[in-house]
């Protein structure tokens, strides 16, 4: 009895001391790239490889890059996250990776596809109300959901969600959160006055090199290096385009996610289609 | 052997609990139970970071038994602001035989989406030993 109990003491010890020991690690290194380096550590050894042509680039970091990101995204919001109205947006979405979404009629959901949203901002600029309609050019919906009250019903997948609240509509789709996150790894982001049909553009561009390459779930072969492209327009702060391009190890590469904002508008009332779906899942 | 899994285990969990207080959202979901006689443990953690999430999936049992492993298990990101599944992906299971411990993780690069995404992993696990053959199901849930 009296040796379990030391052995279960130097057991206790052993861990405590173990936690200690890691959490000092990670303070002071916060990639700990010696426990899972596949998975977290990112290496900034190699400049990301732009267009040669871009001669004005300069570095930034993730922080002064995100500020710019943030105050471009403010004046677009300002122009069109309006409450009390509708925001009509599409975008194209493209993409070379299976998404493995089957559908209930047992096909699969096509990697690219369109994205219409009706959203209703209230007097917060949160949204109250939407209609989002996954589908091709030919109007073939691959997925419709409806949020009404605090309810979210899935009419494809007659699914529903309860208790969602009002929401900020991200008008740049996760890309400022993104840059934000990868603070900490300093990885430098190069930025791009250019103009694309007669429009003055910002290209935001970095790529996050893995130390050890990393073994996606969605991919064979094992990948080494995240490219990541963000356009928005100077005039009107809208952020317009955004690619992620995934390198594999064998130096292939696959293009992950792709969109195109191919329309946003601002509207004081939502079509009488969209207005009778929102009316009918009640 | 046994006692080097388990400090594995350890060292695992203390890295994803440190790395959750400080850069990511993380949960765990746990269900504790026993199968002919043996404590065992049913286990899904989900970590969210910067470029993907990753979901780890663990079984363990006191002592060695017949099988322990998962019989599916389902990852999917839903993005609520277009109120649709974005991805989605189900394992038809895996165990091993004899032993007191099994593990499997995957990593997922996000789909972007216009609000918060819920990342879910989940599925049932598999024990048995001697006449008693439990599934016990686990899910986790992580919105960002």
């Amino acid at each position: 009895m009296y040796k379990s109990k030391q052995k279960w003491l130097i057991e206790i010890i052993f861990l405590i001391a173990l936690v200690i020991i890691s959490t000092g690690v990670f303070v002071s290194h916060p990639t700990f790239a010696s426990i899972y380096p596949q998975l977290f550590s990112r290496s900034n050894q190699n400049e990301p490889k732009l267009d040669p042509t871009s001669f004005s680039a300069e570095d930034l970091s993730t922080n002064e890059a995100s500020e710019m990101v943030q105050n471009s995204l403010k004046q677009w919001e300002e122009k069109i996250l309006k409450g009390g109205n509708w925001v009509h947006l599409l975008y194209q979405i493209n993409s070379e990776i299976d998404n493995r979404v089957i559908l209930p009629d047992g096909k699969s959901m096509p990697s690219s596809y369109l994205e219409e949203g009706w959203y209703f901002i209230n007097e917060n600029g949160l949204v109250e109300k939407n209609l989002v309609t996954l589908k091709d050019e030919f109007e073939t919906i691959y997925q419709q959901s409806a949020l009404s009250g605090s309810t979210e019903y899935n009419l494809t997948f007659e699914d529903k969600l309860d208790d969602v609240e009002p929401y900020k509509l991200k008008l740049d789709r996760g890309f400022t959160q993104y840059l934000m996150e990868i603070d900490a790894l300093h990885i430098p982001v190069k930025y791009i006055d250019t103009t694309n049909n007669n429009k003055s553009i910002k290209e935001f561009s970095f790529e996050e090199i893995y130390e050890t390459p990393i073994q996606e779930n969605q991919i064979a072969k094992p990948i080494q290096s995240a490219v990541v492209v963000g356009l928005f327009d100077i005039e009107t702060g809208q952020m317009m385009m955004y690619r992620k391009l995934l390198k594999c190890v064998t130096g292939e590469q696959m293009l992950f996610e792709e969109w195109h904002l191919l329309l946003a508008e601002t509207l004081p009332d939502a079509p009488t289609s969209v207005l009778d779906v929102l009316e009918n899942v009640k | 052997m046994k006692k080097l899994k388990y400090i594995s285990y350890i060292i695992i969990m203390v890295v994803l609990l440190t790395v959750s207080a400080q850069t990511a959202l993380a949960a765990s979901s746990t269900w504790n139970g026993t199968v002919g006689g043996v404590s065992v443990t049913a286990q899904k953690t989900l970590l969210t970071g910067a470029n993907g999430w990753t979901t780890y999936l663990y079984s363990r049992a006191d002592q060695n038994i017949n099988i322990i492993g998962y019989t599916y298990w389902t990852l999917e990101q839903y993005c609520i602001s277009s109120g649709s599944t974005v991805y989605w992906k189900n394992y038809s299971g895996d165990y091993d035989t004899n032993d007191s411990y099994y593990s499997t993780s995957a990593y997922i690069s996000y789909r972007t989406c216009s609000g918060q995404s819920r990342y879910k992993s989940h599925g049932n696990h598999d024990f048995a030993y001697g006449s008693q053959h439990k599934y016990p199901y686990v899910k986790v849930t992580v919105t960002r």
